[in-house]
Protein backbone atom coordinates (compact mmCIF):
# COMPACT_ATOMS: atom_id res chain seq x y z
CA UNK A 1 0.00 0.00 0.00
CA UNK A 2 2.85 2.47 0.94
CA UNK A 3 4.97 1.32 -2.25
CA UNK A 4 1.67 1.63 -4.28
CA UNK A 5 0.78 5.05 -3.16
CA UNK A 6 4.42 6.15 -3.58
CA UNK A 7 4.88 4.77 -7.06
CA UNK A 8 1.32 6.91 -7.98
CA UNK A 9 2.23 10.08 -5.94
CA UNK A 10 5.45 10.32 -7.82
CA UNK A 11 4.12 9.44 -11.09
CA UNK A 12 1.60 11.83 -11.63
CA UNK A 13 4.03 14.07 -10.33
CA UNK A 14 6.43 13.68 -13.47
CA UNK A 15 3.77 12.80 -15.72
CA UNK A 16 1.84 16.58 -14.86
CA UNK A 17 5.95 18.05 -15.09
CA UNK A 18 6.57 16.16 -18.33
CA UNK A 19 3.04 17.91 -20.10
CA UNK A 20 3.81 21.27 -18.64
CA UNK A 21 6.94 20.94 -20.82
CA UNK A 22 5.60 20.69 -24.18
CA UNK A 23 2.59 22.97 -23.09
CA UNK A 24 5.01 25.89 -22.42
CA UNK A 25 4.56 26.44 -18.78
CA UNK A 26 6.41 29.56 -17.04
CA UNK A 27 9.16 27.76 -15.58
CA UNK A 28 8.59 29.04 -12.17
CA UNK A 29 5.24 27.87 -11.82
CA UNK A 30 6.55 23.82 -13.22
CA UNK A 31 7.38 22.43 -9.76
CA UNK A 32 4.04 23.88 -8.35
CA UNK A 33 2.12 22.46 -11.38
CA UNK A 34 3.45 18.98 -10.84
CA UNK A 35 2.52 18.89 -7.13
CA UNK A 36 -1.26 20.62 -8.46
CA UNK A 37 -1.49 17.36 -10.81
CA UNK A 38 -0.45 14.95 -7.81
CA UNK A 39 -2.54 16.81 -5.22
CA UNK A 40 -5.61 15.99 -7.83
CA UNK A 41 -4.71 12.38 -8.79
CA UNK A 42 -3.89 11.27 -4.99
CA UNK A 43 -7.24 12.62 -3.76
CA UNK A 44 -8.95 10.47 -6.84
CA UNK A 45 -6.98 7.21 -5.74
CA UNK A 46 -7.38 7.59 -2.24
CA UNK A 47 -11.71 7.83 -2.86
CA UNK A 48 -10.93 5.03 -5.05
CA UNK A 49 -9.21 2.75 -2.48
CA UNK A 50 -12.14 3.94 -0.16
CA UNK A 51 -14.75 2.38 -2.31
CA UNK A 52 -16.25 6.02 -3.81
CA UNK A 53 -17.61 5.58 -7.16
CA UNK A 54 -16.05 6.56 -9.73
CA UNK A 55 -18.11 9.55 -10.55
CA UNK A 56 -17.96 11.40 -6.73
CA UNK A 57 -14.29 10.54 -6.56
CA UNK A 58 -13.84 12.25 -9.81
CA UNK A 59 -15.20 15.33 -8.59
CA UNK A 60 -13.16 15.25 -5.60
CA UNK A 61 -10.20 14.92 -7.67
CA UNK A 62 -11.00 18.54 -9.70
CA UNK A 63 -12.02 20.11 -6.74
CA UNK A 64 -8.97 19.65 -5.09
CA UNK A 65 -7.06 20.74 -8.67
CA UNK A 66 -9.13 23.64 -8.29
CA UNK A 67 -8.55 24.69 -4.60
CA UNK A 68 -4.67 23.76 -5.45
CA UNK A 69 -4.60 26.26 -7.99
CA UNK A 70 -6.43 28.95 -6.18
CA UNK A 71 -3.61 28.81 -3.56
CA UNK A 72 -0.69 28.48 -5.81
CA UNK A 73 -2.07 31.54 -7.92
CA UNK A 74 -2.53 33.85 -4.60
CA UNK A 75 1.36 32.88 -3.56
CA UNK A 76 3.12 33.17 -7.23
CA UNK A 77 0.74 36.00 -8.43
CA UNK A 78 -0.06 33.93 -12.19
CA UNK A 79 -3.69 32.80 -13.21
CA UNK A 80 -5.13 29.82 -11.57
CA UNK A 81 -4.78 28.03 -15.28
CA UNK A 82 -1.60 27.99 -15.17
CA UNK A 83 -1.91 24.97 -12.54
CA UNK A 84 -5.45 23.59 -13.45
CA UNK A 85 -5.12 22.91 -16.99
CA UNK A 86 -1.61 20.87 -16.69
CA UNK A 87 -2.93 19.40 -13.03
CA UNK A 88 -6.62 17.94 -14.16
CA UNK A 89 -4.05 16.17 -17.29
CA UNK A 90 -4.03 12.66 -14.86
CA UNK A 91 -7.52 12.60 -14.12
CA UNK A 92 -8.52 12.94 -18.06
CA UNK A 93 -10.72 9.30 -18.35
CA UNK A 94 -8.00 8.22 -21.34
CA UNK A 95 -7.69 4.19 -20.57
CA UNK A 96 -11.70 4.34 -20.52
CA UNK A 97 -11.66 6.18 -24.18
CA UNK A 98 -9.31 3.78 -25.08
CA UNK A 99 -11.19 0.40 -24.23
CA UNK A 100 -14.80 2.48 -26.02
CA UNK A 101 -12.61 3.14 -28.85
CA UNK A 102 -11.46 -0.45 -29.36
CA UNK A 103 -15.01 -1.47 -28.43
CA UNK A 104 -16.98 0.37 -31.31
CA UNK A 105 -13.70 -1.55 -33.32
CA UNK A 106 -14.45 -4.47 -32.84
CA UNK A 107 -18.06 -4.14 -33.14
CA UNK A 108 -19.08 -4.18 -29.83
CA UNK A 109 -21.66 -1.64 -29.73
CA UNK A 110 -23.84 -1.93 -26.79
CA UNK A 111 -20.57 -2.27 -23.98
CA UNK A 112 -19.20 0.82 -26.41
CA UNK A 113 -21.65 3.09 -25.44
CA UNK A 114 -21.90 2.30 -22.15
CA UNK A 115 -18.48 2.96 -21.99
CA UNK A 116 -18.96 6.30 -23.97
CA UNK A 117 -21.21 7.28 -21.30
CA UNK A 118 -19.25 6.39 -18.42
CA UNK A 119 -16.30 8.82 -20.12
CA UNK A 120 -19.05 11.71 -20.74
CA UNK A 121 -19.60 11.61 -16.94
CA UNK A 122 -16.34 11.22 -15.72
CA UNK A 123 -15.59 14.59 -17.85
CA UNK A 124 -18.43 15.87 -16.76
CA UNK A 125 -17.85 15.48 -12.81
CA UNK A 126 -14.26 16.52 -13.31
CA UNK A 127 -15.87 19.77 -14.83
CA UNK A 128 -18.14 20.30 -12.44
CA UNK A 129 -15.49 19.66 -9.45
CA UNK A 130 -13.42 22.38 -11.00
CA UNK A 131 -16.28 24.86 -11.58
CA UNK A 132 -17.11 24.43 -7.61
CA UNK A 133 -13.46 25.08 -6.57
CA UNK A 134 -14.34 28.59 -9.02
CA UNK A 135 -17.66 29.08 -7.08
CA UNK A 136 -15.86 28.76 -3.66
CA UNK A 137 -12.72 30.97 -4.60
CA UNK A 138 -15.08 33.55 -5.98
CA UNK A 139 -16.95 33.77 -2.53
CA UNK A 140 -13.32 33.97 -0.95
CA UNK A 141 -12.33 37.11 -2.76
CA UNK A 142 -15.70 38.82 -1.90
CA UNK A 143 -15.22 37.86 1.81
CA UNK A 144 -11.56 39.31 1.38
CA UNK A 145 -12.20 42.36 -0.36
CA UNK A 146 -15.14 43.55 2.13
CA UNK A 147 -13.22 43.06 4.96
CA UNK A 148 -10.29 44.52 3.83
CA UNK A 149 -12.70 47.44 2.92
CA UNK A 150 -14.24 47.77 6.26
CA UNK A 151 -10.27 48.20 7.90
CA UNK A 152 -8.53 50.08 5.90
CA UNK A 153 -9.20 53.75 4.28
CA UNK A 154 -11.77 53.52 1.53
CA UNK A 155 -9.83 55.31 -0.82
CA UNK A 156 -7.26 53.34 -2.11
CA UNK A 157 -8.99 50.15 -2.91
CA UNK A 158 -11.56 50.34 -5.67
CA UNK A 159 -11.53 46.58 -6.65
CA UNK A 160 -9.19 46.43 -9.14
CA UNK A 161 -5.94 45.82 -6.56
CA UNK A 162 -8.03 42.80 -5.55
CA UNK A 163 -7.97 40.81 -9.01
CA UNK A 164 -10.04 37.73 -8.32
CA UNK A 165 -8.63 34.62 -10.20
CA UNK B 1 -13.56 57.82 -34.45
CA UNK B 2 -10.17 59.23 -32.68
CA UNK B 3 -6.68 57.86 -32.91
CA UNK B 4 -6.77 57.52 -29.35
CA UNK B 5 -10.26 54.69 -28.79
CA UNK B 6 -8.67 52.98 -32.34
CA UNK B 7 -5.38 51.96 -30.23
CA UNK B 8 -7.40 51.28 -27.19
CA UNK B 9 -9.82 48.56 -29.04
CA UNK B 10 -6.73 47.02 -30.85
CA UNK B 11 -4.92 46.93 -27.83
CA UNK B 12 -7.82 44.98 -26.03
CA UNK B 13 -8.49 43.10 -29.24
CA UNK B 14 -4.78 42.17 -29.06
CA UNK B 15 -4.44 40.76 -26.00
CA UNK B 16 -7.82 39.04 -26.34
CA UNK B 17 -6.50 37.44 -29.52
CA UNK B 18 -3.46 36.05 -27.74
CA UNK B 19 -5.03 34.76 -24.56
CA UNK B 20 -7.36 32.42 -26.94
CA UNK B 21 -4.35 31.44 -28.69
CA UNK B 22 -2.94 30.25 -25.90
CA UNK B 23 -5.53 28.19 -24.71
CA UNK B 24 -7.44 30.07 -22.13
CA UNK B 25 -10.78 30.03 -20.56
CA UNK B 26 -13.30 32.70 -22.51
CA UNK B 27 -14.36 34.07 -19.15
CA UNK B 28 -10.65 35.16 -18.38
CA UNK B 29 -10.64 36.24 -21.84
CA UNK B 30 -13.40 38.70 -21.31
CA UNK B 31 -12.40 39.67 -17.76
CA UNK B 32 -9.28 40.82 -19.50
CA UNK B 33 -10.45 43.08 -22.44
CA UNK B 34 -13.31 44.63 -20.02
CA UNK B 35 -10.29 45.36 -17.56
CA UNK B 36 -8.11 46.97 -20.47
CA UNK B 37 -11.12 48.64 -21.91
CA UNK B 38 -12.19 50.15 -18.34
CA UNK B 39 -8.92 51.35 -17.35
CA UNK B 40 -8.42 53.26 -20.82
CA UNK B 41 -11.96 54.71 -21.10
CA UNK B 42 -13.18 54.61 -17.48
CA UNK B 43 -16.52 53.61 -19.15
CA UNK B 44 -17.88 50.01 -20.05
CA UNK B 45 -17.65 48.14 -23.55
CA UNK B 46 -19.67 45.38 -25.10
CA UNK B 47 -16.99 42.29 -25.49
CA UNK B 48 -17.66 38.87 -26.75
CA UNK B 49 -15.16 36.15 -27.44
CA UNK B 50 -15.23 32.84 -28.58
CA UNK B 51 -12.31 30.86 -29.57
CA UNK B 52 -12.35 31.78 -33.32
CA UNK B 53 -12.73 35.30 -33.01
CA UNK B 54 -13.05 37.86 -30.20
CA UNK B 55 -15.19 41.56 -30.86
CA UNK B 56 -15.01 44.98 -29.09
CA UNK B 57 -17.96 47.80 -28.82
CA UNK B 58 -17.06 50.60 -26.79
CA UNK B 59 -19.88 52.35 -25.26
CA UNK B 60 -18.13 55.82 -25.95
CA UNK B 61 -18.81 55.47 -29.43
CA UNK B 62 -20.65 53.25 -32.46
CA UNK B 63 -17.64 51.43 -33.29
CA UNK B 64 -17.34 47.55 -33.46
CA UNK B 65 -14.20 45.74 -34.27
CA UNK B 66 -13.44 42.08 -34.45
CA UNK B 67 -9.97 40.13 -35.24
CA UNK B 68 -9.98 36.32 -36.69
CA UNK B 69 -8.14 33.88 -34.68
CA UNK B 70 -6.84 31.17 -36.87
CA UNK B 71 -4.40 29.06 -35.19
CA UNK B 72 -4.92 27.77 -31.46
CA UNK B 73 -3.14 25.81 -29.20
CA UNK B 74 -2.30 25.52 -25.23
CA UNK B 75 0.52 27.58 -24.79
CA UNK B 76 0.45 29.01 -20.43
CA UNK B 77 3.18 31.16 -21.18
CA UNK B 78 1.05 33.54 -23.28
CA UNK B 79 -1.81 33.13 -20.96
CA UNK B 80 0.79 34.43 -17.65
CA UNK B 81 2.57 37.10 -19.65
CA UNK B 82 -1.20 38.68 -20.74
CA UNK B 83 -2.06 38.67 -17.62
CA UNK B 84 0.88 39.84 -15.90
CA UNK B 85 0.81 42.92 -18.73
CA UNK B 86 -2.62 43.67 -18.02
CA UNK B 87 -2.54 43.36 -14.22
CA UNK B 88 0.66 46.24 -14.57
CA UNK B 89 -2.10 48.19 -16.54
CA UNK B 90 -4.48 48.06 -14.70
CA UNK B 91 -2.56 49.68 -11.48
CA UNK B 92 -0.98 52.20 -13.58
CA UNK B 93 3.13 50.72 -13.96
CA UNK B 94 2.59 50.98 -17.78
CA UNK B 95 0.31 52.96 -20.06
CA UNK B 96 -1.60 52.04 -23.27
CA UNK B 97 1.55 52.67 -25.40
CA UNK B 98 3.91 50.79 -23.48
CA UNK B 99 1.12 47.85 -23.32
CA UNK B 100 0.75 47.82 -27.18
CA UNK B 101 4.23 47.29 -27.70
CA UNK B 102 4.79 44.52 -25.26
CA UNK B 103 1.93 42.70 -26.68
CA UNK B 104 3.25 43.11 -30.37
CA UNK B 105 6.59 41.71 -28.97
CA UNK B 106 4.98 38.91 -27.33
CA UNK B 107 2.93 38.12 -30.10
CA UNK B 108 5.94 37.96 -32.45
CA UNK B 109 8.71 36.14 -30.34
CA UNK B 110 7.91 34.03 -27.13
CA UNK B 111 9.84 32.37 -24.62
CA UNK B 112 9.47 28.24 -25.49
CA UNK B 113 11.09 25.17 -24.24
CA UNK B 114 13.84 24.01 -27.14
CA UNK B 115 11.86 21.32 -29.37
CA UNK B 116 14.01 18.26 -27.90
CA UNK B 117 13.43 18.98 -25.03
CA UNK B 118 9.30 18.84 -25.66
CA UNK B 119 9.79 15.59 -28.10
CA UNK B 120 11.23 13.89 -24.23
CA UNK B 121 8.23 15.72 -22.16
CA UNK B 122 6.00 13.93 -24.55
CA UNK B 123 7.59 10.54 -24.13
CA UNK B 124 7.76 11.16 -20.69
CA UNK B 125 4.25 11.70 -20.36
CA UNK B 126 3.11 8.96 -22.06
CA UNK B 127 5.47 6.71 -19.96
CA UNK B 128 4.22 8.10 -16.62
CA UNK B 129 0.36 8.22 -17.59
CA UNK B 130 0.75 4.56 -19.36
CA UNK B 131 1.30 3.29 -15.47
CA UNK B 132 -0.80 5.67 -13.68
CA UNK B 133 -3.88 4.97 -16.03
CA UNK B 134 -4.08 1.37 -16.57
CA UNK B 135 -3.14 0.62 -12.35
CA UNK B 136 -0.63 -2.15 -12.73
CA UNK B 137 3.04 -1.79 -12.54
CA UNK B 138 3.88 -2.80 -16.12
CA UNK B 139 7.40 -1.79 -15.82
CA UNK B 140 8.48 -3.51 -18.81
CA UNK B 141 7.07 -1.89 -21.28
CA UNK B 142 8.14 1.78 -20.34
CA UNK B 143 10.40 2.36 -22.70
CA UNK B 144 8.83 1.20 -25.81
CA UNK B 145 5.68 3.79 -24.40
CA UNK B 146 8.47 6.38 -23.98
CA UNK B 147 9.86 6.19 -27.90
CA UNK B 148 6.59 5.75 -29.72
CA UNK B 149 4.98 8.45 -27.35
CA UNK B 150 7.75 10.85 -28.10
CA UNK B 151 8.14 10.05 -31.87
CA UNK B 152 4.09 10.34 -32.40
CA UNK B 153 4.69 13.78 -30.77
CA UNK B 154 7.46 14.64 -32.85
CA UNK B 155 5.76 13.70 -36.04
CA UNK B 156 2.57 15.98 -35.18
CA UNK B 157 4.70 18.55 -33.75
CA UNK B 158 6.57 19.14 -37.05
CA UNK B 159 3.45 18.54 -39.35
CA UNK B 160 2.04 21.55 -37.42
CA UNK B 161 4.93 23.84 -39.59
CA UNK B 162 3.52 22.27 -43.18
CA UNK B 163 -0.17 21.78 -42.82
CA UNK B 164 -2.93 24.23 -41.26
CA UNK B 165 -5.12 21.05 -41.17
CA UNK B 166 -4.80 19.71 -37.46
CA UNK B 167 -6.90 16.71 -38.44
CA UNK B 168 -3.91 15.42 -40.75
CA UNK B 169 -1.30 16.38 -37.84
CA UNK B 170 -3.09 14.14 -35.54
CA UNK B 171 -3.55 11.14 -38.34
CA UNK B 172 0.32 10.69 -39.11
CA UNK B 173 1.16 11.44 -35.20
CA UNK B 174 -0.80 8.53 -34.40
CA UNK B 175 -0.31 5.92 -37.16
CA UNK B 176 3.44 6.80 -36.21
CA UNK B 177 3.09 5.76 -32.68
CA UNK B 178 0.83 2.98 -33.36
CA UNK B 179 3.03 1.41 -35.96
CA UNK B 180 5.98 2.04 -33.42
CA UNK B 181 3.70 -0.01 -30.57
CA UNK B 182 2.82 -3.00 -32.78
CA UNK B 183 6.20 -3.40 -33.96
CA UNK B 184 7.57 -3.11 -30.99
CA UNK B 185 5.45 -5.38 -29.26
CA UNK B 186 5.99 -8.42 -32.03
CA UNK B 187 9.76 -7.77 -31.64
CA UNK B 188 9.51 -8.94 -28.44
CA UNK B 189 10.58 -4.82 -26.73
CA UNK B 190 6.85 -4.96 -24.93
CA UNK B 191 4.06 -7.25 -23.79
CA UNK B 192 0.89 -5.90 -23.58
CA UNK B 193 -0.07 -3.74 -26.90
CA UNK B 194 -2.97 -1.91 -25.69
CA UNK B 195 -1.25 -0.13 -22.78
CA UNK B 196 1.82 0.53 -24.80
CA UNK B 197 -0.95 3.05 -27.28
CA UNK B 198 -2.90 3.99 -24.56
CA UNK B 199 0.45 5.50 -22.82
CA UNK B 200 1.96 6.81 -26.24
CA UNK B 201 -1.37 8.63 -27.43
CA UNK B 202 -1.36 10.85 -24.01
CA UNK B 203 0.12 13.54 -25.35
CA UNK B 204 -2.07 13.63 -28.63
CA UNK B 205 -5.36 13.43 -26.61
CA UNK B 206 -7.38 16.66 -26.28
CA UNK B 207 -8.43 15.57 -22.53
CA UNK B 208 -7.55 18.60 -21.99
CA UNK B 209 -9.98 20.62 -24.55
CA UNK B 210 -12.74 18.50 -23.63
CA UNK B 211 -13.04 19.74 -19.83
CA UNK B 212 -12.26 23.40 -20.15
CA UNK B 213 -15.05 22.72 -23.03
CA UNK B 214 -17.43 21.64 -20.22
CA UNK B 215 -16.51 23.76 -17.84
CA UNK B 216 -16.91 27.00 -20.40
CA UNK B 217 -20.49 25.17 -21.32
CA UNK B 218 -21.27 25.07 -17.82
CA UNK B 219 -20.32 28.79 -17.35
CA UNK B 220 -22.90 29.67 -19.94
CA UNK B 221 -20.23 30.37 -22.58
CA UNK B 222 -22.76 28.03 -25.03
CA UNK B 223 -20.49 29.34 -28.40
CA UNK B 224 -17.36 28.74 -27.69
CA UNK B 225 -18.00 25.64 -25.39
CA UNK B 226 -19.65 23.64 -28.18
CA UNK B 227 -16.79 25.19 -30.86
CA UNK B 228 -13.84 23.70 -28.60
CA UNK B 229 -15.75 20.55 -27.80
CA UNK B 230 -16.15 19.80 -31.79
CA UNK B 231 -12.58 20.44 -32.04
CA UNK B 232 -11.62 17.75 -29.11
CA UNK B 233 -14.06 15.79 -30.91
CA UNK B 234 -12.57 15.81 -34.08
CA UNK B 235 -8.82 14.99 -32.64
CA UNK B 236 -10.93 12.05 -30.92
CA UNK B 237 -11.90 10.93 -34.55
CA UNK B 238 -8.46 11.08 -36.19
CA UNK B 239 -6.80 9.06 -33.38
CA UNK B 240 -9.52 6.71 -33.25
CA UNK B 241 -9.36 6.58 -37.56
CA UNK B 242 -5.73 5.62 -37.31
CA UNK B 243 -5.59 3.09 -34.48
CA UNK B 244 -8.53 1.90 -36.07
CA UNK B 245 -6.71 1.82 -39.65
CA UNK B 246 -3.43 -0.08 -38.18
CA UNK B 247 -5.33 -2.67 -35.82
CA UNK B 248 -7.49 -3.28 -38.86
CA UNK B 249 -4.62 -4.30 -41.63
CA UNK B 250 -1.96 -5.13 -38.96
Amino acid sequence: MLFDSLIQLSFSYFATIAFGLFINVPRKALNLSGISGACGWMTYWFAMQFNINSIPANFLGGLAVGLAGLVMSQHKRIPSTIFNIPGLVPLVPGASAYQALIMLLSGEFMDANEKLFSVLMVGGAIAMGYVVSQLISEQYFRYRRNRVLSKHDLQNLDGDSVKPE
Amino acid sequence: MSADQNKIIETCLLAGRIMVEGGSEIYRVEDTMRRIVHKATDEGGQIFATITGVLVTMDSDDHTRFSQITRRGIDMEKISRVNELSRKFTDGSIDLDELQNRLRQLDKELPNFPLWLRVVGAGLEGMFLMIIFTQTHDWFDMPLTLFASAMGYLVAELLGSISRIRFVQEFLGSITLGLIGIIGVRLGLGQDVNNVIIGAVMPLVPGVPITNALRDLIEGNLLAGIERGSEAALTVFAIACAIGTLFHYL
